[in-house]
């Protein structure tokens, strides 16, 4: 466990997940990127609670869906705040904060600034 | 429906007020015959029969065991489960659908009824079948099946394959402005990339709508009581961030503008209408952009003075893939799907768009939405 305040990305598409790499590497941040729920979750397990996570839906492995199943079903990690990045707004889960991709430099450091100066 | 009909099996067949029965059958629509209790002997074969079933009258494809018969599902069904073996132990079939293959090797889709015929002793005479032909029915049904797959498959393709690769390269651009410190040179290609990116994914959203609005389902809501008024305030502020050379005079008129509305679906209609009537409206004369309610509906209208919409460009307006042919339509650089588009969104909603046009009052696109009493939400 680290006590290192982090981001959470959990996205497939490799580029895409590098791109997000880069955006909060160039704003400073601490993260973690990896490609699927499953990873998400082993990470969270190693790393402890991240302060934000940006998640994809539709990934192989383990999908967005079932990722945030299992987090809010751990009452350790329930309310680690989750921002959905998605190409399908429409089939988002109800009560996350939902950004249609591409999400902008500017909106990923905007969220990333509020959530790590909320902690 | 199947021909259900009642036949004196003791009978052969005979003149009947001077109409031959086998003309009578021959008539109908339905394939009808007699299977003996033998279970291979058919009489009174109807044309339809010999036609759908093959051969000259002897219903091999029926009644020969060694013919393939399956499920629509694909299964083998055995000898004894055949409609012509069960209604010949007294069972009553309705309803069958099955897949025969004939003696040619050809396959065909009935529908079979089967009903056990009985003499006048009560004694077991026959099977009495009748059955309608569905293969054309099934093969529709399956290309239809066919279709929504390959809707899917392009959907997913639209909505998450290549919008993926798209948002790397936007993000990745707009981060690199965001670095800074490019060569003037390198700064205006790189706002090209961003530029042309956005074109693309506005492309792709509006062929992914086109895609949605054809499917039985439409265009996805997510619906929540939300002010009306403040939607249409931002898709202004949209517009003439886009735009900040055009005049829009937005008027919101006292009032409750509360609605069941998918907030950002209704922004994109306005945003469309207002977009529209930037670009056709009169330069120096703005855009009015109106938001009223009833107590009952919440109508907004976007006016501009431009020219009158011709009857001919009225009747395709809100098609897909169609733009008019004045210079400002044809350097557009869209799909021609914006109207489609909006006007499915707002019918989804429960309205639609009206369009009222004259060269002396100019160009009116309105629509109107159910008004709820409740507050907004947060």
């Amino acid at each position: 466990m680290s006590d290192t305040p982090y981001v959470l990305v959990v996205e497939d598409d490799a580029d895409l997940r590098e791109t997000l790499r880069e955006v909060l590497d160039h704003g400073g941040f601490e993260n973690a990127c990896v490609e699927d729920g499953a990873q998400g979750l082993q990470m969270i397990a190693e790393r402890g609670a991240p302060r934000l996570i940006f998640l994809d839906l539709v990934m192989p492995v383990m999908d967005g869906w079932t990722f945030l199943t299992a987090l809010r079903g751990d009452p350790r990690y329930a309310e680690v705040p989750v921002i959905v990045t998605t190409s399908a707004p429409s089939r988002a889960p109800r009560g996350v904060l939902v950004l249609q991709k591409p999400v902008t430099p500017e909106a990923i450091e905007q969220h990333v600034r509020r959530y790590m100066s909320a902690g | 429906m199947l021909a259900r009909f009642e036949i004196d099996v003791a009978e052969r067949p005979r003149p009947h007020d001077g109409v031959p029965l086998q003309s009578i059958l021959d008539q109908l629509p339905a394939g009808t015959l007699l299977v003996r209790p033998d279970g291979i002997t058919a009489e009174f074969v109807s044309a339809s029969a010999r036609r759908v079933l093959g051969g000259d009258g002897t219903v091999s494809a029926l009644t020969d065991t060694a013919l393939s018969m399956r499920t629509l599902e694909g299964l083998d069904i055995a000898p004894a489960d055949r409609p012509v073996a069960r209604a010949l132990t007294g069972e009553v079939i309705e309803f069958f659908e099955c897949e025969l293959a004939r003696p040619d090797g050809q396959l065909r889709i009935l529908r079979v009824n089967a009903t056990p015929m009985r003499d006048a002793s009560g004694a077991l005479a026959g099977a009495l079948i009748a059955f309608v032909e569905i293969t054309s029915e099934r093969l529709a049904i399956e290309q239809s099946r066919r279709d929504a797959d390959f809707r899917d498959i392009f959907l997913a393709m639209l909505g998450h394959d290549l919008r993926n690769p798209l948002a790397a390269i936007l993000t990745s651009a707009r981060l690199a402005i965001r670095r800074g410190a490019l060569p003037a040179g390198e700064q205006k290609t790189i706002a090209r990339i961003v530029s042309s990116g956005e074109r693309m994914e506005r492309m792709i959203d509006q062929i992914l709508d086109m895609t949605r609005a054809r499917q039985s389902g439409g265009i996805p809501l997510r619906c929540e009581p939300k002010d009306v008024a403040g939607c249409v305030t931002k898709a202004v502020e949209a517009a003439l961030a886009e735009r900040p050379d055009a005049r829009v005079a937005l008027e919101l008129a006292e009032g409750n503008f509360v609605a069941l509305i998918d907030s950002d679906r209704i922004e994109q209609v306005v945003a469309k209408l207002v977009g529209n009537a930037i670009v056709h409206g009169t330069a120096g004369l703005p855009v009015r952009v109106a938001v009223r309610a009833d107590g009952a509906s919440v109508t907004v209208s976007i006016h501009n003075h431009g020219a009158a919409i011709t009857p001919e460009r009225q009747r395709t307006l809100f098609d897909p893939f169609t733009r008019g042919h004045s210079p400002k339509e044809a350097r557009s650089s869209g799909l021609g799907l914006g109207l489609y588009i909006a006007e499915h969104i707002v019918r989804a909603h429960g309205g639609a768009i009206a369009l009222d046009s004259s060269n002396a009052d100019g160009v009116t696109f309105s629509f109107t939405l159910a008004q709820l009493a409740e507050a907004p939400s947060a």
